[in-house]
């Protein structure tokens, strides 16, 4: 299970009231999709990340655990006084599985269910779930939502097909693998920073950091790159120096066997030779872009 | 019974709000302006200043020339006879406000300084 904030947001201008606040385009997406979001501020800079689901005529709002409160109030201190749109927290009502495997087709026929057609970013309703398969630069996992109230039986039926719960630390280091950035990689930087310009509609007019973001389009030379590293070593998170001088962040570290996964912040220049050396220990470093 | 059947759903959240009383600065030429616009109908009809979110620096503002809402969360001012609506939820952050009017060919119309706005973006339609 992930931790995370759940808003349902019900009334006929909540997408509109979302759409205002958020960097891309939502107005006119597809219902059977989920679509990621970024939440900026005035200078362009990320303060959230959610996914926008509309189920049975709402939205349902996944954002990060950390901002929830504080993306909630701007969500309903922004709504004019003659806009239909109600917040919810689901917190308690909805809860979130993500799986991560080579093949979820099978997951779902071992599950019992037969025929279904797995697509990027495509919600299907399954009895009282909604199962979506997110692509991130390091592979794929399957986020499923359902009611708190029937989570234990689903982890009994997962469990019961051989899949079981992993720690905090397994997650991390999961999650690191596939590439799945946590609001700590990425919260206080530019989306072009963490090759998020998907997340960012230039044709969509104003909203919170659009004039930061059109001049970064048009004029902006990126500096700093969000990277995966990946090593032998552990380290710790925190801001160390290359061996060349340069500043490294480390927002992100996790090993197993051996194997280290790391996400950093590094000036693009020292991306470029594919390693990097810190405290004398040579990292493989890509820059990461989502697509 | 579907994902959104279950039980933990919270009430309606409600954000809460400073609530000041209103006063608005028009300009002659903004009340001139007005009048104009209101074409006889005052009244029957008022004008709501709101804000909401959006712009590049947070917020919006929003003017509308309506039949008087049945809300009973506005406060009402009299500018030179016309009804002006600010909603109670507005008040802190619209409160102080200097309405002016510009005749340009390009970005003009009702201007708004908001003193209590740490920053606005280049059109002024929006601030934070």
């Amino acid at each position: 299970m992930r931790p995370q904030s759940v808003t349902l947001l019900q009334g006929d201008d909540s997408i509109n009231v979302i759409d205002r606040v958020v960097s891309n385009r939502i107005v006119d997406s597809s219902d059977s999709h989920g679509i990621d979001v970024l939440f900026c501020d005035f200078n362009g800079r990320i303060t959230d990340i959610g996914t926008i689901y509309k189920i049975q005529g709402k939205i349902l709002l996944l954002s990060s655990e950390e901002m929830g409160n504080k993306t909630r109030k701007t969500l309903i201190d922004g709504k004019s006084w003659d806009e239909k749109c109600d917040l919810i927290i689901a917190d308690e009502a909805i809860g979130r599985v993500t799986l991560v495997s080579a093949d979820f087709q099978s997951i779902f026929t071992r599950m019992g269910f037969e025929g279904i057609n797995l697509e990027k970013n495509r919600v299907i309703e399954i009895d009282d779930m909604i199962a979506v398969k997110s692509e991130f630069p390091g592979g794929s996992v399957l986020d499923i939502l359902l009611p708190l109230d029937h989570m234990n039986e689903f982890i009994s039926i997962l469990e019961a097909v051989e899949y079981s719960e992993m720690s905090d630390d397994r997650w991390n280091f999961v999650r690191l693998v596939v590439c799945i950035p946590s609001l700590t990689d990425i919260s206080g930087n530019l989306p072009n920073e963490c090759g998020m310009m998907n997340l960012v509609s230039k044709d969509k007019g104003c909203y919170p950091g659009q004039e930061v973001h059109a001049r970064l389009d048009s004029r902006g030379r990126t500096a700093r790159r969000l990277c995966l590293l990946t090593g032998e070593a552990a380290i710790i998170p925190g801001k160390y120096r290359l061996s060349n001088g340069s500043p490294a962040h480390i927002t992100s570290c996790e090993s197993s066997d051996s194997v280290s996964y790391g996400i950093a912040k590094l000036r693009v220049d020292d991306i470029e030779p594919g390693y990097v050396n810190l405290d004398g220990v040579n990292w493989k470093v890509k820059a990461l872009t989502y697509l | 019974m579907g994902i959104l059947g279950g039980e933990g759903f919270s009430l309606p959240v409600v954000s809460e709000t400073e609530v000041v009383d209103v006063k608005l600065n028009f300009t002659d030429k903004a009340i001139r302006a007005l009048k104009q616009n209101m074409n006889g109908d005052e009244n029957t009809h008022v004008l709501v200043i709101s804000a909401q979110s959006g712009g590049c620096s947070g917020y919006l503002y929003d003017m509308k020339i309506i039949e008087k809402p049945e809300d009973q969360g506005f406060q009402q001012i009299s500018i030179d006879g016309i009804n002006v609506f600010v909603h109670n939820k507005d008040s802190s952050m619209l409160n102080g406000i200097q309405i002016d009017f510009k005749e340009t060919l390009m970005g003009g119309g009702f201007q708004i300084e908001n003193p209590n706005a740490d920053r606005a973006c280049g059109c002024g339609q929006s601030f934070g």
